[in-house]
């Protein structure tokens, strides 16, 4: 087919229009006037107010602890459990893993609500405890798919010749098996983060008096009031996120020469 | 791969352990503790009375609950659609695009996805509210007299939604359509198809695992997230999430929710099963 | 043949579920031999190697090195390595990482892993290769990668599954007399599998024919090629015809059929076709009895015609009695 224009005029404008927000939110961070829809002369004093606000800070700093703390658990889980369910398939082993994708597959309101009951039941501190437990949760499937879908591409045999070569099971995992799952378990840790991150239906039930998390203050923000404040937290928030995928892609391009899947056929 | 027999058998419980004990731990047990729930009465401050009752779902037969999971599932059903409308050509014409478009697309793409749902909301709250952007935009230009009161209505919300669930369908229909082998079409044309032929009889039914994953990661969102609804909707549109959410803070009634959850769980269950047999997909692509 | 037996196989059966891969195989190899495993596909030779190797069990039977009973044995504990077929070479480790691979398992010194790697670098005429990645060799390199490899670790029996099959002709057969050299210079036992005749009776010391999960031959070249014992071996080795007269069967090979006014030719025939094939020219006769024989000559066209009646018959020395297999 012969190169067509309107694809092209298609796309950019959906992603025009998927753009328009965030940008204004954006601009309108530098405004003057609290009143967004008048433009008061550029300011940068929202910037200032959002770093002097120490709930946010802390909401904020809550937030990177819990995204981390559950990309530790989910990794370790979801990995461990990937690779013992690539070893031999069970029909318990099908079974388990249908279960463990159910946090992904119903919705997060419904997990929420499951999860308040359950911790209440289990008489649970609410608090980073639940928050991790719930996060861990809904994001041991990204990672366990992640990572057996790399494991069921990976060549067998390259685990075979480790073996025939001498090395105990497992050295086999972690000169082999491993490096062949590490982009798997990066892209799960990088989606699990980013969910995580993310997460307010799920936090909002599971959250205690003491921790709040940076998406549940940003909603009980704008409920109760907005100011531009929240577009400067938005703002960088976006920056961080602009930096992270171009450093991703420029890392991804620097590894490439190197590090080519040998077909050996 | 062989190692002797019961040593290999240990090495493997031992790495399933974890994720075994956790799945029944924190997912199959809450969830059978939820259908538990729903059979069970409140109790007077806080909490459950161990006692049997069918009074939770007699409520939800209720005109009142009735409408919610009406109107959830026709916001659900009406975003949804939209979305794969926006959302389809949108995917199928990036996997068309060479490998350096692609490249950017992808990185255009990730940033509304990896960005706050509720950040990218609050946008549309600057463009919609009155005397907002959209507002001076269309004033200027005189198409309208007065402000819109956009924010709040129903509209936002659905704008809303499809805003917030793009991404996924995107991104799932790119990731089937990337696979598809072009020189099928290019050999159904040969044979004198039209270019739309083409497209709906060899295009079409190949890329529907990704679209369906599309479906899915769309359709259950949609009957969750109602933290959309409440800001771009306020109180006017509520949902079965919105209730749900309510009794459990201030209804501070778990076996209603917990029964309003069960109904919510097991119709998603059905709508998606039902989706999967006239489909015949079982692969969720689109996630890795 | 020598008394020095570096590997025996007793009686190795083996299943897969419902299907019997391998009946009962016994075979001796003796020390520093090259020996051929030649059999079509499906014939259970890559399943016996993987049992050599420790990568599959066998349901009854042994597997002894040196005397010693290995059959339950875990691969990374026997002096025994593979050269796969795919060449299985680690994506992520340098040329020289996958060489020295088994050495630095076992904890060998740096400096000494390095000489090594060297050393088998010139062995399989890659100087220079080792930080190289695997993905930039190209198909030849990376088969003398996994070679090296595989002798780096000095095991006492080297497993070699097909590693040509993925190679063009001509690299086929140079590599052919690469690798004989190299046996002969490691003084290695070598257990190579192929399905390709021609290979077998370039390199090997002994061929053992295999056929549906048995051993139906075991000997030199020679003798698989002139003394075949069944007909499943005489038409897989060179081109045989199986004549069946009575209860004897008999295999005679083309080359030795003899035509128009050569002696012995007592036979009536009738001319169906002649060919070119494989630089040779055939003649497909059919006998009284409808059996069809083949002739195969070097030139392009012989005094004969499609369709003409014929004379044909061989000696008597080269129609071997051989067990009927039903090939």
């Amino acid at each position: 087919m012969k190169q067509k224009k309107w694809p092209f005029v298609y796309v950019g404008l959906v992603t025009a229009v998927t753009y328009i927000p965030i940008l204004l939110t954006v601009v309108y961070s530098f405004n003057e006037s609290k009143i967004s829809s008048v433009w008061g002369g550029f300011s940068l004093k929202w910037y200032g107010e959002l770093f002097r606000d120490r709930d946010l800070r802390e909401a904020l700093v809550n937030s990177l602890i819990l995204a981390g703390l559950t990309c530790l658990c989910a990794v370790v889980i979801g990995t461990m459990g990937a690779v013992g369910m690539h070893r031999k398939k069970t029909r318990l082993g099908d079974a388990m893993a249908t279960a463990s994708m159910l946090p992904i597959m119903i919705p997060e309101i419904i997990l929420g609500m499951v999860f308040l009951s359950v911790f209440s039941l289990m008489d649970l501190p609410f608090g980073m405890l639940t928050l991790v437990i719930a996060h861990t949760a809904f994001s041991i499937p990204y990672v366990y798919s992640m990572v057996s879908t790399r494991l069921v591409g990976m060549d067998r045999s390259l685990e075979e010749a480790a073996l025939d070569l001498g090395a105990p099971p497992f050295r086999v995992f972690w000169d082999v098996t491993f490096p062949a799952i590490l982009p798997g378990i990066l892209s799960g840790v990088m989606l699990a983060f980013a969910m995580s991150f993310d997460d307010v239906v799920i936090s909002i039930f599971v959250t205690g008096p003491a921790v709040n998390t940076l998406p549940v203050k940003i909603y009980t923000k704008l409920k109760t009031g907005v100011t531009p404040e929240i577009n400067a937290l938005a703002t960088v928030i976006l920056a961080v996120t602009v930096l992270l995928l171009a450093l991703s892609a420029v890392i991804g391009r620097w590894r490439h020469p190197a590090e080519r899947p040998g077909a050996d056929r | 791969m062989k190692l002797q027999g019961g040593k290999k058998d240990r090495s493997r419980w031992l790495l399933l352990a974890p994720m075994y004990v956790f799945t029944v731990l924190f997912v199959i047990g809450p969830i059978l503790y939820m259908f538990l729930l729903s059979f069970l009465q409140r109790a007077e401050v806080w909490g459950v009375d161990f006692s049997f009752t069918l009074d939770n779902y007699k409520r939800i037969l209720e005109p009142l609950y009735l409408k919610t999971f009406k109107e959830s599932f026709q916001l659900a059903f009406l975003s949804t659609a939209l979305v794969i409308l926006i959302g389809y050509p949108y995917g199928y014409f990036m996997a068309r695009m060479s490998a350096a478009w692609k490249k950017r697309m992808m990185l255009l793409i990730m940033v509304p996805f990896w960005t706050s749902a509720l950040i990218r909301l609050y946008g549309w709250i600057i463009v919609f509210r009155s005397n907002g952007t959209l507002d001076q935009v269309l004033m200027g230009l005189h198409i309208t007299g007065g402000p819109l009161k956009l924010l709040y209505t129903y509209p936002a919300v659905v704008v809303g939604m499809i805003y917030a669930l793009l991404p996924f369908m995107i991104l799932a229909v790119y990731s089937s359509a990337e696979k598809l082998d072009w020189s099928l079409v290019e050999a159904s044309r040969d044979l004198g198809a039209s270019s739309w032929k083409a497209f709906w009889t060899v295009s079409f039914p190949l890329t529907l695992p990704g679209l369906l994953s599309g479906v899915v990661l769309t359709f259950i969102p949609s009957m969750g997230l109602f933290f959309v609804a409440d800001l771009l909707g306020g109180n006017k549109i509520v949902l079965v999430g919105s209730v749900i959410q309510e009794q459990l803070t201030k209804g501070r009634n778990q076996p209603f929710a917990a029964a309003l959850s069960a109904v919510l769980m097991i119709l998603t269950t059905l709508m998606i099963r039902l989706y999967r047999s006239v489909t015949g997909t079982n692969k969720l692509e689109g996630l890795m | 043949m020598g008394n020095d037996t570096i590997l025996h196989l007793r009686n190795i059966k083996k299943s897969f579920g419902e299907t019997r891969v391998l009946s009962g195989i016994d075979l001796e190899i003796q020390r520093g031999e090259f020996i051929t495993l030649l059999g079509s596909s499906g014939c259970g030779k890559t399943t016996t190697l993987r049992i050599i190797a420790g990568l599959e069990s066998p349901d009854s039977g042994q597997v002894l090195l040196e005397g010693e009973d290995i059959t339950e044995l875990e691969p990374n504990r026997r002096s025994v390595n593979t050269v796969f077929q795919n060449y299985a070479l680690f994506p992520h480790m340098t040329v020289a990482g996958n060489i020295g691979y088994g050495l630095k398992i076992r904890k060998t010194p740096k400096d000494v892993i390095a000489r090594k790697v060297e050393e088998l670098l010139s062995l399989v005429q890659l100087e220079g290769f080792g930080p190289r990645m695997p993905g930039q060799l190209s198909g030849g390199q990376r088969q003398r990668v996994a070679i090296a490899r595989a002798v780096a670790g000095e095991p006492k029996v080297l497993l070699l599954d097909e590693p040509l099959g993925a190679l063009d002709l001509k690299l086929r057969r140079q590599m052919q007399l690469e690798l004989k050299r190299l046996q002969k210079q490691l003084g290695m036992t070598f257990i190579y599998i192929t399905h390709d005749q021609e290979e077998a009776i370039n390199m090997s010391d002994r061929i053992a024919v295999m056929n549906r999960g048995l051993l139906e031959q075991v000997g030199t070249p020679n003798e698989v090629y002139y003394h075949p014992r069944t007909s499943y071996v005489a038409s897989f080795v060179g081109s045989a015809n199986i004549l069946r007269e009575g209860q004897s069967t008999f295999a005679i090979r083309t080359e030795n059929v003899l035509m128009n006014g050569e002696r012995e030719c007592t036979r009536e025939a009738a001319v169906l076709e002649k060919s070119f094939a494989g630089g040779q020219l055939r003649i497909l006769f059919r006998l009284p009895d409808g059996q069809q024989i083949t002739a195969s000559r070097y030139g392009i066209d012989a005094d004969i015609r499609e369709g003409s009646a014929c004379r044909i018959g061989w000696r008597p020395e080269h129609a071997v009695a051989v067990a009927d297999d039903g090939q």
